[in-house]
């Protein structure tokens, strides 16, 4: 998996891309708790092709994580299938989840 | 006493007419002293009429000498040296007898000739060696080695630039003997003059290594000193890798060993863990239910395939109630030990608590806030859980966090989703979760898998897919459901092609009859 990160005024946005899973999550997750003390972090999930049940695990505990020091984590630009898997999951409702960066960004 | 010597004495007057002659004068004459006295000079001994050309008298420069050769009409021959010397109104002629004197000249003469031609030829010879000296001292003043000749007494004759310049820079060693040169007080131990046969020898000097090769000759040696510096600096930097190699290779060998007793550790660690695992897993297989339920108007299947001994899946069948019948599917994240113990924690927890509940959601609201209380790891369990109410012919579902299940509707010839939200358990305590009702119909099928299904995966890395197993359960719907599943299972198995999964795969479906 690749990575990449935008900076903007209004805090981070974290580009995976390909899978999110248990080899690749590690990576993610340590990126993404390092940018989580400096400011704002968007998950922008439009290179992500797949999320298996324990790339849903790692993400799950990433939310744990922030939760615990009173951070969230801001997802956008999902597919299709991953709202859906989002939804059924439940997880649409613990993650604050938009539809675009800007969106994300902006609340 | 005049007469004894070869020299003649007269005398004449302003006239030029002799009045004294010497004996000796007389007797190269052949005449008597009658026949000379009175007669003039230049007739007697000259046969001329008048005085002599060159006479002095007559040029008045006395005090010159000539030479000059008489012939007596006797027959003597002699060559003079003449001096004439003024007396008041006289001359006093001497001749001195240079005949054998002439002759010895004349001979010598010729030596001086021939001895001037050699030293010549002998100035020619010194030149043109001098020349190829010039030329030699040039060649070995541009060799890149040093060089020098040396005499038997250890003085150094000759010494090239190279050395000279650049060798000995800074050290005057003029007058000083060779051994000077390799910083000897004298002559040095392996010097060739008294080491015979010695060709070759290794010196420092100061931080330069010379090889010295020597060329003895009957006088003299020639010394050349060749800079092997770089030399050995290109030896010694080859030992120094091939040490380091050697070094290396052993740090290689002994993390080899390393590696080999790890590897066997690792490898007695990781039998210990399939072995416990193994051992988990049949406790789980213990924990599933063996046989399928038997209920007039229903049919079921059921397959269950862990890939590492112990899984995470879990399905069961518990009657709530009479007549109501809980059919659960649970996928636990994560695999291995600690995915089976939170599998045989479900499993406890469902069996303990849907006792007497017939509402699914409420069973998922009350195991999610046990599994919360009990999970400390990152994991949780999606669940799909519905109680058949087996009179009525219909069954309430929810779910948590588990993908739809699908639902085969035999009047439309359809697959359609049961689509029902809920959070994944044990992660956040308080939760409702969706529940939603559907009738059964004759023909249709419930069919409840886990994701391991859908995600197995080709040696291309392609997923077997959603879309594949939806036209094969329209494809066996006519069958039983367990036939159905085998038939299903034999499609992903020609699919991926591979000797194993990778994900636990279960699979329960419900056929109304």
């Amino acid at each position: 998996m690749e990575m990449n990160i935008k900076e903007s005024s209004k805090g981070f946005i974290i580009y995976p891309t390909g899978d999110i899973d248990i080899k690749s999550s590690p990576m993610l997750k340590s990126k993404v708790l390092e940018l989580a003390n400096r400011g704002s972090v968007v998950l922008s999930l439009k290179h992500v092709h797949y999320i298996n049940s324990s790339g849903l695990r790692e993400i799950v505990d990433l939310f744990k994580i922030l939760k615990e020091s009173d951070k969230e984590l801001r997802l956008c630009e999902m597919s299709i299938d991953m709202k859906e898997l989002f939804s059924f999951t439940g997880l649409s409702k613990v993650f604050k989840i938009f539809d675009t960066e800007k969106d994300a960004l902006g609340s | 006493m005049i007469d004894e010597f070869k020299t003649f004495l007269f005398k004449i007057d302003h006239d030029f007419k002799i009045v004294f002659a010497s004996e000796s004068l007389s007797n190269f004459l052949g005449m008597s002293d009658l026949d000379i006295i009175g007669k003039s000079c230049y007739s007697l001994l000259n046969q001329y009429s008048s005085p002599c050309k060159f006479c002095p008298i007559v040029g008045k420069n006395f005090g010159l000498k000539y030479y000059y050769e008489l012939i007596s009409d006797s027959g003597n021959y002699g060559y003079f040296i003449s001096n004439i010397t003024k007396a008041e109104d006289r001359y006093l002629i001497s001749m001195l007898d240079m005949t054998e004197m002439r002759a010895y000249h004349r001979s010598n003469k010729h030596q001086i000739k021939e001895q001037r031609a050699e030293i010549s030829r002998l100035r020619n010879e010194l030149h043109a060696h001098k020349r190829k000296l010039a030329f030699f001292e040039r060649s070995l003043d541009h060799s890149q080695a040093g060089a020098m000749f040396i005499d038997r007494d250890y003085n150094i004759v000759y010494m090239n630039l190279k050395l000279r310049e650049v060798i000995l820079y800074g050290r005057d060693v003029t007058n000083s003997k060779c051994y000077a040169v390799y910083g000897y007080d004298s002559p040095c131990f392996f010097c060739p003059w008294t080491n015979i046969g010695k060709e070759r020898q290794a010196k420092i000097i100061g931080d330069t290594s010379f090889v010295i090769e020597f060329a003895r000759m009957d006088y003299y040696i020639l010394e050349v000193l060749r800079d092997v510096t770089k030399d050995l600096s290109y030896v010694k930097s080859i030992r120094e890798n091939q040490l380091r190699l050697i070094k290396k290779q052993r740090q290689m060998e002994i993390l080899n060993i390393d590696l080999i007793d790890t590897n066997d550790k690792l490898k007695i660690i990781q039998s210990a863990m399939d072995d416990e695992l193994k051992r988990v897993g049949y406790i789980q297989s213990s924990l599933l239910p063996k046989n399928t339920p038997e209920i007039d108007g229903y049919d079921f299947g059921v397959v269950f395939i862990s890939t590492k001994y112990a899984s995470g899946d879990y399905y069961d069948f518990i009657y709530a109630s009479e007549g109501n019948l809980g059919i659960v599917l649970a996928d636990v994240s994560g695999h291995g030990t600690p995915a089976a113990v939170i599998m045989a924690m479900t499993r406890a927890i469902m069996r303990s608590y849907t006792l007497g509940v017939t509402s699914s959601s409420d069973v998922l609201s009350m195991v999610n806030e046990v599994l919360c209380d009990n999970i400390y790891t990152k994991d949780f369990v999606t669940m799909f859980y519905l109680v058949l109410d087996i009179e009525k012919n219909s069954i309430n579902y929810s779910s948590a966090g588990h993908h739809p299940v699908l639902f085969y509707d035999a009047s439309e010839f359809m697959v359609k989703k049961l689509n029902v939200n809920g959070l994944l358990l044990g992660i956040f305590k308080d939760q409702e979760y969706e529940e939603k009702v559907l009738t059964l119909d004759t023909g249709d099928i419930l069919f409840l898998y886990t994701d391991g299904l859908v995600e197995v995966i080709d040696k291309d890395n392609k997923q077997y897919g959603y879309d594949r197993l939806l036209s094969k359960i329209i494809m066996y719907s006519s069958l039983r459901p367990q036939a159905m599943i085998d038939e299903i299972m034999q499609d992903v198995k020609d699919f991926t092609n591979l000797e194993s999964y990778r994900d636990d795969i279960t699979i329960v479906a419900i056929k109304k009859g």
